[in-house]
């Protein structure tokens, strides 16, 4: 599937709408609420399903009209007719050859809208997740002349429901039903590019100027905000030396697993994004949610331990290396209270890589854009922070993963990444960091001599917390 | 791989009498009963068709089969379950062995008010040899394994109170990888998928 015109809106998204909320005053959340976020109606799953086709409409004409969209051979892909439709019908399934950037980073963002069609439309979280796979599937057989990509529909779909959660999660959480003005309008003009299913739908339906209450969990409870900006130094593969560049990073913590009980799919979630404009543009955006969890202790223990399951996005693109994949988590939360307003936190989860892609020196299909590998796997996450006032002020993460290489090269790789990052508070919301990261990857290859390498990247770093979540002992509000 | 001109017609016969006789079957007793509600388990049979594909192959190598399928779940809300299902495809063709087997993640979700008629789609990891056409005509078939993806419809209709009869369609979609067959003869980036039609018995 080529990338539909997404990714600058995407760039836009979390710089703009996403921070826009959580300066405001927080409101106290409802901790048993299992309300969706936007406000209850009856569900309309067929118009829902409904929305998702036209999208795939919009989209497709958008590209064959407007774009005049071509690939490197100069095949007008979104020129579909009857007959490409029969032969994708009755051809089988196969893999494609777009970019990373295309199948690791568009097409979640393109499944998320189909997924935000169902909660546009009053569907739950559950209800949504056919949505996101239906979109995905009538786009491949449909939407482009190419033969339907069984990678698409992993990332698009799976990839859909993180983000689109998370995405309508934020949406709701810019947009501020008791306002009114000016104040108003911005703040729905900036939910779009998170939730545009969304806000168009509250613009056909009046929703985008009623005044009226906001959904009861409309916030999380707790809002943890990080910004940074500094420089970057990175190894590049390609040209055997260092890149530097300028890079930004946004860290969101909305929902604090220690003070609200599990309520709802993605009630608590982590977003990290990191750009480098002169040094590959979005070089992380880590997503993940937890889809269920079970509270060992009680809430005013220390230490506390709970069982959690997370469903995750991983894009990594860097000068060096790519990684990415949709996968399924399992684990501990740990964490206790050190001292007064030191809190320590740890996770360990394994992991279960449904669809991933991995870039190494053979992989791939060659004469393409496609530089990588595509498989499942499996792995380890393992990760510790100390947080001085909510301040994390020393974090360390650890990822092990293995990937069985199914589309391009013969291969199984096992790649590993390791960090530390340590912030040193100026003020309550200012500060100077430093990170360190390693990544390495061994490919065995069948039947060829594998291959090992190592690339080192580092940073320094301004930060800046505008919102943190509070300490343990302190009170939330 | 062996190609029949057996339509899947059959299939779609057996399936539909199926459904038919559920429906017959199904007592105004039970006319408004959830078919699955807290544990439950299926367990069924039926046709389906595997068709093969990868980037060396010159065309979708197809066979016609038999699929079992169990599936052990629970109920999440009165319109989402949540179940593991493994399915067994095995050809009755002759040729080359040929046997798909899947354990998947799978969520159903019913959207309609009647809490009948559902969709079915999941995730998880396949294993089996395979044969394609258009190599080199080679009969023998190539174990792989990696990782599929379930879509599907079904309608459940209860016969009692812990007794009920799905009727379902679904695709799985399996990334085997590369293969390699006697003859020095490959099958890169090899995609197995199984339609079916089938039928089973709810308990709950």
């Amino acid at each position: 599937m080529r990338a539909p015109s997404t990714l600058a809106t995407f760039a836009a998204l979390v710089l703009t709408g996403g921070l826009a909320a959580p300066l405001r005053a927080q409101e106290p959340a409802r901790a048993d609420s299992v309300a969706a976020v936007a406000p209850q109606r009856r569900p309309r799953p067929f118009f829902a399903a409904l929305e998702g086709l036209v999208i795939n409409v919009f989209v497709n004409r958008f590209d064959a009209w407007v774009r005049d969209a071509r690939d490197l051979d100069g095949v007008a892909w979104p020129r579909v007719t009857p007959r490409t439709w029969s032969r994708n019908l009755s051809l089988a399934w196969t893999w494609d050859t777009d970019a990373f950037v295309t199948n690791m980073f568009s097409h979640p963002y393109h499944g998320s809208m189909y997924f935000n069609a169902g909660r546009a439309n009053g569907l739950d979280f559950w209800e949504s997740v056919p949505l996101a796979f239906l979109g995905s599937l009538t786009w491949e057989y449909f939407g482009e002349t190419y033969q339907p990509s069984l990678n698409d529909l992993y990332n698009t779909g799976f990839g859909g429901i993180v983000l689109g959660e998370v995405y309508h999660r934020l949406g709701a959480l810019v947009r501020d039903n008791g306002r009114r003005g000016a104040g108003r309008v911005l703040r729905e003009l900036a939910a779009f590019p998170l939730d545009p299913v969304g806000s168009l739908d509250r613009l056909l339906y009046g929703g985008f100027t009623r005044v009226g209450p906001n959904a009861p969990d409309r916030h999380p409870g707790t809002l943890g905000l990080v910004v940074q900006a500094g420089g970057r130094v990175a190894v590049d593969s390609g040209a055997g030396g260092n890149t530097m560049s300028s890079s930004f990073l946004v860290d969101l913590a909305y929902g604090d697993p220690f003070r609200q009980r599990y309520t709802t799919p993605f009630d608590v979630f982590r977003v990290r994004l990191q750009v480098s404009p002169d040094g590959g543009g979005v070089n992380v955006l880590r997503v993940w949610g937890r889809l269920w969890a079970l509270d060992f202790t009680p809430k005013h223990e220390s230490p506390r331990q709970i069982l959690t399951v997370n469903q995750k996005t991983e894009y990594l693109s860097s000068p060096a290396y790519k990684f990415g994949g949709q996968s399924v988590e399992v684990g501990l939360v740990s964490g206790f209270v050190a001292a007064r307003g030191v809190d320590v936190r740890t996770e360990l989860f394994a992991e279960g890589l449904m669809m991933g892609a991995v870039d190494a020196r053979n992989t791939g299909i060659p004469g393409s854009e496609r530089t990588y590998d595509f498989g499942p796997g499996a792995g380890v996450v393992a990760s510790a922070s100390l947080l001085v006032r909510g301040t994390p002020v020393l974090s360390a993460r650890w990822h092990w993963a293995y990937l069985h290489s199914v589309s391009g090269s013969s291969a199984d790789h096992y790649t590993k990444f390791a960090s530390v990052e340590a912030v040193l508070p100026v003020t309550p919301t200012v500060g100077v960091g430093a990170y360190a990261g390693w990544y390495q990857r061994r490919s065995a290859y069948r039947g060829q001599l594998g291959e090992a390498t190592r690339f080192p990247e580092f940073r320094l770093f301004l930060t800046w917390q505008p919102n943190r979540i509070p300490a343990s002992d302190e009170s939330p509000w | 791989m062996v190609r029949l001109t057996t339509s899947i017609a059959a299939a779609r016969r057996a399936a539909l009498a199926a459904g038919l006789l559920g429906a017959l079957l199904a007592g105004p007793a039970a006319a408004q009963e959830r078919a699955r509600k807290g544990f439950w388990l299926d367990g069924g049979t039926g046709l389906g068709r595997l068709r093969v594909r990868c980037t060396t192959c010159t065309g979708v190598g197809t066979a016609h089969g038999t699929t079992v399928t169990f599936t052990l779940g629970l109920s999440l809300s009165p319109k989402v379950v949540l179940g593991l299902e493994g399915q067994l495809w095995t050809s009755w063709e002759r040729g080359p062995r040929e046997h798909v087997r899947s354990l998947t993640v799978v969520a159903q979700w019913y959207p309609l008010h009647g809490r009948r008629f559902f969709l079915r789609g999941g995730t998880g990891i396949v294993e089996g040899p395979v044969a394609s056409s258009g190599t080199d005509g080679s009969p023998a078939s190539a174990k792989g394994t990696g990782v599929g993806l379930t879509l599907g419809v079904g309608y459940d209709i209860p016969l009692g109170s812990h007794v009920g009869l799905a009727v379902q369609a679904a695709s799985h979609v399996a990334a085997l990888g590369d293969l390699s067959l006697p003859g020095n003869v490959h099958l890169d980036d090899t995609i197995a998928y199984v339609t079916r039609l089938s039928a089973a018995l709810v308990l709950r």
